[in-house]
């Protein structure tokens, strides 16, 4: 009778390792994070000093096939559930940027779908991003109603999964590429090299 | 042996655990230390110069994007209101958080852990009520990470 529970606690317990190998392509547990990925947002036109009503574009358009970070090995990651952006800006006030700033702009999205962000609706707004035909894309058009200086953040994307996987989770460092992010509109920059960053500054006259 | 907190959150007690994590594996191995990955994976010096891999990892915590289905832990609170580091000021700017706090320990952290703690935001107050270290710098911080 003994030996009969014993068999039958062991082949619940075996039963239950292999269920949870099966569900997270062997290994046990989804917390950590498995790919590490960098992708590239381009803003345009890149002028350092805009007028009132102008557009500044903001476009994401990067194979969903990508290197990781640390293996270097190239991983198709397309099929993202939730692989976006929070977007922040803010205006300068003296030398900090700390009057929330995203009521004194209208925004159109191009590419892209806007979910629900509750923090502080008067400085963040988050995006997903589209994922077809092999590409990740996003568009966002910005268009200022005020006159200052100001500073746009993109945000990273972590524990972002897959619709089929949601075990196997990646994070995403979203930097400017390509653009000129106009630091030296921040009075804090003290020039020197830095790693390229999600934040653009502009001027709006 | 040292006393172990009561706390009654589940909040709270991820936060001090990813903290404490850090925190000790960084006087531990410092800028000895191997690559650190939570939300993301980050090396020493990076992107915090002069900073190990597992501070880098909690002063970069971003709680804002909702689509983090962990974006709740406030990983990188304690480590705001120890450090002297305004993330609003760095190059690049990871995080628009407003960090005008500095000075609080490990036991400040940890005493204000107590037994009739059931939220943040009574962690807030009991914290304020047991130090007084620039209560407005404090409330802005919580509020960065939604409590």
């Amino acid at each position: 009778m003994d030996i009969n529970k014993f068999f039958l606690r062991l082949f619940f317990l075996l039963m239950a390792i292999a269920s949870i190998n099966f569900q997270c392509k062997k290994r046990f547990g989804c917390a950590n994070t498995v790919y590490n990925f960098e992708i590239g947002v381009k803003a345009y036109p890149d002028y350092d000093s805009i007028n009132i009503r102008d557009t500044i574009w903001f476009e994401i358009n990067t194979p969903d096939t990508l290197r990781d970070i640390q293996s270097n090995e190239l991983i198709n990651y397309s099929g993202v559930e939730n692989l976006g952006s929070v977007i922040s800006i803010e205006k300068l006030d003296g030398n900090n940027f700390t009057i929330k700033a995203l009521k004194k702009f209208e925004f159109i999205l191009i590419n892209g779908t806007e979910v629900s962000n509750t923090k502080d609706p008067d400085l963040f707004k988050e995006y997903l991003l589209k994922d077809s035909n092999g590409y990740y894309r996003f568009k966002l058009g910005i268009i200022p109603l005020e006159v200052g200086t100001f500073r746009l953040i993109f945000g990273n994307a972590s524990n972002v999964y897959r619709k089929s996987d949601e075990c196997t989770k990646a994070a995403f460092s979203i930097s400017f590429r390509s653009t000129n992010q106009h630091y030296y509109l921040n009075p804090n920059f003290q020039g020197g090299s830095f790693p390229a960053g999600g934040d653009y500054y502009f001027y709006v006259k | 042996m040292e006393p172990e907190p009561t706390f009654n959150s589940p909040i709270l007690r991820e936060a001090w655990a990813y903290h404490m994590g850090h925190f000790l594996a960084d006087q531990r191995y410092g800028l000895q230390s191997s690559e650190a990955c939570d939300q993301f994976c980050f090396d020493n010096n990076f992107p915090v110069s002069d900073w190990s891999s597992y501070m880098n990892a909690l002063e970069n915590f971003d709680p804002n994007y909702s689509s983090d289905p962990f974006h709740w832990i406030p990983k990188g609170l304690m480590n705001d209101l120890m450090d002297d580091r305004n993330d609003n000021n760095a190059f690049p700017v990871s995080v628009p958080l407003n960090d005008q706090v500095q000075g609080y320990t490990i036991a400040q952290l940890f005493n204000a852990l107590q037994s009739d703690i059931t939220t943040l935001q009574a962690y807030h107050s009991r914290l304020i009520s047991q130090t007084n270290n620039n209560p407005t710098g404090v409330s802005t911080i919580f509020s960065f990470y939604g409590y």
